[in-house]
């Protein structure tokens, strides 16, 4: 079994009008075995930035500090926030660096640029960027999460039908994966506004 | 390692308080080719005096002027090798910024990382300080920038700056026309207010405009010791 498929993720992002949404299951397992129902996949990076690491829990929480740091750093140092673009391509480069040696995770990282343009990427886990205008997947259930996404999304959503959205899809696709789970944990972020929203699935 | 005082850094703390290192440094730029920059209301020309030492010089290897990005450039005062160290560290600072994030680096911290450069030479054991002063005008997403960097690694945000010989009388003479460039296009200062100091300083000069979203290499130009600017391609 590959380690990626350790502990369990789902991890998906979609973009709206002049939005985008982020959301993840909420499971940490040890193979089928499940350890905790609130684990955090998706984090904060500043007002309108936000990444999602799937695969290793443990290698997870460790590069979330380690780009925390980084981003602090250029904050102090540029007295400004990180575009999304800019943010993603730090990411690539701090998982190259352990090209034979790496974290065990896919990020998902979405933002919202200058001009409230909405930005989605994800990557693998030695910081091949994939590109999209629609919406990425990554994590356990990323097979199903494709399957649901492109069947369910439409161009230029409204926040509240976006939530909607990213929601149906995630709950479809971790009911059809064994290591995902557990509820969800949406983001939908627009330039006023960061709305956090805890979903209950099937808890088993 | 550490058998005489002189394993010790040459820039030693003078009893009054002092670095005599860095004045002799200062004094070396003072004494250099005059070179000035002007920002202008959509960009900044930086020029620097053009005296070949000889008429046998070929003038085509004298570039004075450099691009450490493709929108920073840099001009120096002082040392001629000594610039080109800082040159060459500068540009390697900018591509690894590129590199990890894919933005061209802004002045400001292309600017910050050459001047600790430079302050590291007056602390560290076994170099002495750049005999250099450098005026680094670039344009990014703040807009046209001019910085002046010392030997010390102090470094100030300028509207028009001037060093090396003469730089009294340039700078009045900066001081006079500021109004004027500010509102005027870094073409317009280019054409009108560089033949005048030329005039002045009674020396030829060559200049680079950096304007937005023009070619620094299609704006750069070559002034005559009469005043006249000629396009060098």
């Amino acid at each position: 079994m590959s380690i990626f498929e350790y502990n369990g993720s789902a991890l998906v992002a979609m973009v709206g009008k002049n939005c985008f949404a982020i959301g993840s299951d909420r499971r940490l397992g040890v193979q089928l075995q499940t350890i905790a129902t609130d684990f955090q996949r998706i984090f904060q990076i500043h007002d309108r930035l936000f990444i999602g690491l799937s695969g290793l829990g443990s290698d997870a929480q460790t590069l979330y500090q380690r780009l925390v740091f980084r981003h602090k750093l250029y904050q102090l140092r540029e007295e400004r926030d990180m575009k999304p673009e800019t943010f993603a391509n730090l990411v690539s480069a701090i998982l190259y660096e352990k090209r034979f040696g790496p974290y065990f995770c896919q990020p998902v990282i979405a933002g919202l640029g200058d001009d409230n343009k909405p930005f989605i990427c994800t990557m693998d886990s030695i910081g091949a960027k994939e590109l999209a205008k629609d919406f990425v997947v990554a994590g356990t259930a990323s097979e199903s999460l494709y399957g649901a996404c492109e069947s369910m999304y439409k161009p230029d959503l409204e926040p509240e039908e976006l939530f909607e959205t990213v929601s149906q899809a995630l709950q479809a696709s971790v009911d059809r994966d064994c290591l995902s789970g557990w509820g969800g944990h949406v983001y939908i972020v627009t330039p006023t506004e960061i709305k956090e929203h805890i979903l209950k699935g099937r808890m088993d | 390692m550490g058998d005489s005082q002189y394993s010790f850094s040459l820039t030693t703390f003078s009893p009054s308080g002092k670095l005599v290192q860095i004045e002799h440094a200062l004094t070396a730029v003072g004494s250099g080719q005059t070179s000035l920059g002007i920002k202008a209301a959509n960009g900044v020309v930086i020029a620097t005096e053009k005296k070949l030492p000889s008429i046998l010089v070929d003038e085509a290897s004298v570039q004075k002027i450099q691009l450490l990005t493709p929108n920073i450039g840099v001009v120096y005062s002082g040392m001629g090798p000594d610039s080109r160290v800082l040159v060459r560290k500068s540009r390697k600072q900018a591509e690894q910024y590129y590199k990890l994030y894919k933005e061209p680096i802004p002045v400001t911290q292309l600017v910050r990382e050459t001047a600790a450069v430079m302050q590291e030479f007056t602390q560290s054991g076994g170099v002495r300080p750049f005999g250099v002063s450098l005026l680094i005008a670039g344009f990014d997403e703040s807009g046209p920038q001019l910085y002046q960097v010392d030997p010390s690694g102090s470094y100030f945000s300028w509207k028009a700056s001037a060093m090396g010989k003469n730089v009294s009388n340039a700078k009045t003479f900066l001081e006079k026309r500021n109004r004027y460039a500010a509102r005027s296009t870094g073409r317009e200062v280019m054409r009108v207010l560089l033949p005048q100091i030329s005039h002045i300083l009674k020396v030829p000069i060559a200049a680079v405009l950096r304007e937005h979203g023009s070619d620094p290499s299609l704006a750069s130009g070559r002034l005559r010791s009469s005043g006249s600017l000629q396009r060098l391609r």
